[in-house]
């Protein structure tokens, strides 16, 4: 009986192979605040082994990251960790990043570490694109500005590309929450411009780029 | 005789509990994380954008009901339908992401894709679960017995269950 | 032993109710739980067009490259703009620039298995506020094959 509840346990739970380099997690979820510029997510793993297993090379999925082991050889019993270095500029929202860690042993020779962030956006800017075709009327259009944490962001000075366009800042009465009105001087002819709106952001100034045209 | 219908028996009791454990165990690992498990089946794009959280919320707590539904006589052979039910579905929604050549994972699990198993060892337990329910529910709706002994009573009721 | 059974009525009720009562941890789920999913249309796939379907069309096509620089560099479809996540900013005014009402743009990465284009174009959808973008079924991949089967 014993033998018949094994054998359908085994056939219900999938057969992890016996790994010699034993991994406290192998996918994390980081945390991320506005204003961040990099994450840093640390993999703890022990040699479980009677044997030492050296480390043959450790592949980022992209070249966003920036990892390092300590040494190449642990001993067995011998503790170590896998840093990955994630510079965040430029990407926003959600983000899945792996790691491929390979080694010499011969039944797990590569095992996977995944980091999941979150990447907040600082200054959500709805839409960035406002545009208006030759021959329409040159009315005004607006586009809303959000700051994610308003007590970390401020909106500044902004400043127009070219003279045919002007551009006003509205404060709602929402804290963090501003309209940029944008006008045409007239729609006769294609232009491409921005309007660039100064933030402080976490005491560091930044620029965030609308882009307005005739087309 | 009385060996043969004991051991059925407890196979049958086997089954039943290992079904039942698979389906709870799948519908709680999605319920903590729902969102995840709507991303997963937005990859295998059958439904609609918007009816996957819908789906996502629902699904898991099918699975936790129909699982512990099994050991509740009066409830048995629902839950059995609605297990075969979420099998058959399973193996065509994973069949059909193989067919257009997903590249996903099964989200059987809960997470869209974090080292799990292929889509074709996914199909093969879903048919593997499939075959298990079936044969629990032909035990309990088949023969007038069979009706009988999805009563609770230990097979044949004059001899006590051998070991 | 027969394989087929009509379906007895006290199943399907007791599944029914099954069902039934599946829903009340469902709605509680799906009003409190902190990780439930965002029901937002801007999370939406972006719809995919197959390479005939893109360069058939009647209106003009602006292509999106959502793969690396290097990448890129090696090769891309004739007239196709650069734009991938991690140089957004610079990628970006090309993009802007190139745009006129009427064009579609369609974003391709590197074959079918690929997110990027699908990140990349709904971000464009996004920031840009523009409905006309999707991407190309079979990616990079897909454009070589059409090159290759053309007489």
């Amino acid at each position: 009986m014993k033998a018949l509840l094994r054998f359908l346990s085994a056939l219900v739970v999938a057969a992890v192979p016996a790994a010699a380099l034993e991994w406290s997690v192998q996918g994390m979820e980081l945390k991320t605040v506005v204003g961040q510029e990099k994450a840093v997510a640390v993999f703890p793993f022990r040699n479980r082994s009677d044997k030492p297993v050296r480390i043959i090379s450790v592949m980022p999925s992209c070249s966003c990251m920036a990892t390092a082991p300590a040494k190449e050889v642990y001993a067995p019993g011998e503790a170590g960790e896998i840093r990955v270095e994630i510079a965040l500029s430029g990407y926003v929202g959600r983000l899945r990043r792996s790691v491929a860690v390979e080694t010499d042993e011969a039944a797990a020779r590569f095992a996977d570490l995944t980091m999941t962030l979150d990447i907040p956006e600082a200054v959500v800017l709805n839409p960035r694109f406002l545009f208006w075709e030759v021959g329409d009327k040159p009315e005004e259009k607006h586009l809303e500005i959000v700051a994610t944490e308003p007590a970390k962001t401020s909106v500044g000075e902004i400043v127009s590309s070219d003279p045919a366009f002007q551009a006003r800042l509205e404060a709602t009465g929402r804290p963090g929450v501003f309209r940029l009105w944008v006008r045409p001087k007239d729609t006769q002819s294609r232009i491409d411009a921005t309007i660039r709106l100064n933030v402080v952001l976490v005491g560091r100034p930044e620029t965030r780029v609308v882009y307005v045209a005739v087309k | 005789m009385a060996r043969g219908a004991a051991f059925e028996t407890v196979a049958v009791w086997m089954a039943r509990t290992a079904l039942a454990a698979v389906f709870v165990y799948a519908g709680a690992v999605k319920v903590l994380d729902p969102a995840a498990f709507a991303r997963a089946i937005d990859h295998f794009r059958l439904l609609p954008h918007l009816l996957a959280p819908a789906m996502a919320v629902y699904l898991p707590w099918v699975e936790i009901v129909g699982g512990v539904g099994l050991f509740w006589p009066r409830g048995r052979a629902g839950a059995l339908l609605l297990l075969l039910g979420l099998c058959l579905l399973f193996c065509a929604a994973i069949t059909s992401a193989l067919a257009r050549g997903l590249d996903i994972s099964c989200g059987c699990f809960g997470d869209g894709g974090e080292s799990s198993p292929s889509l074709g060892f996914s199909l093969l337990r879903s048919m593997f679960l499939a075959l298990i329910a079936w044969w629990l529910w032909w035990r309990e709706t088949g023969t007038p017995a069979g009706e009988a002994r999805s009563a609770d009573s230990p097979g044949e009721p004059t001899h006590p269950p051998i070991d | 032993m027969t394989l087929f059974r009509i379906l007895p009525a006290r199943a399907l009720s007791q599944a029914a109710w099954l069902l039934l009562a599946a829903w009340v941890p469902a709605l509680l789920t799906a009003m409190w739980h902190p990780r439930r999913p965002t029901w937002g249309p801007e999370n939406a796939p972006v719809a995919e067009v197959t390479w005939s379907q893109a360069s058939g069309g009647a209106g003009q096509v602006l292509w999106i490259d959502a793969r690396s620089a290097t990448v890129f560099a090696g090769g891309h479809v004739p007239g196709a703009l650069s734009l991938n996540e991690a140089e957004w900013e610079q990628g970006l005014p090309a993009v802007v620039k190139a745009w006129r009402p009427g064009v579609k743009i369609v974003v391709y990465c590197d074959d079918r298995a690929c997110e990027a284009s699908q990140s990349v174009a709904r971000r464009l959808r996004r920031e840009l506020g523009l409905d006309e973008v999707s991407v190309l079924k079979g990616g990079w991949r897909a454009w070589l094959e059409a090159q290759h089967s053309k007489p």
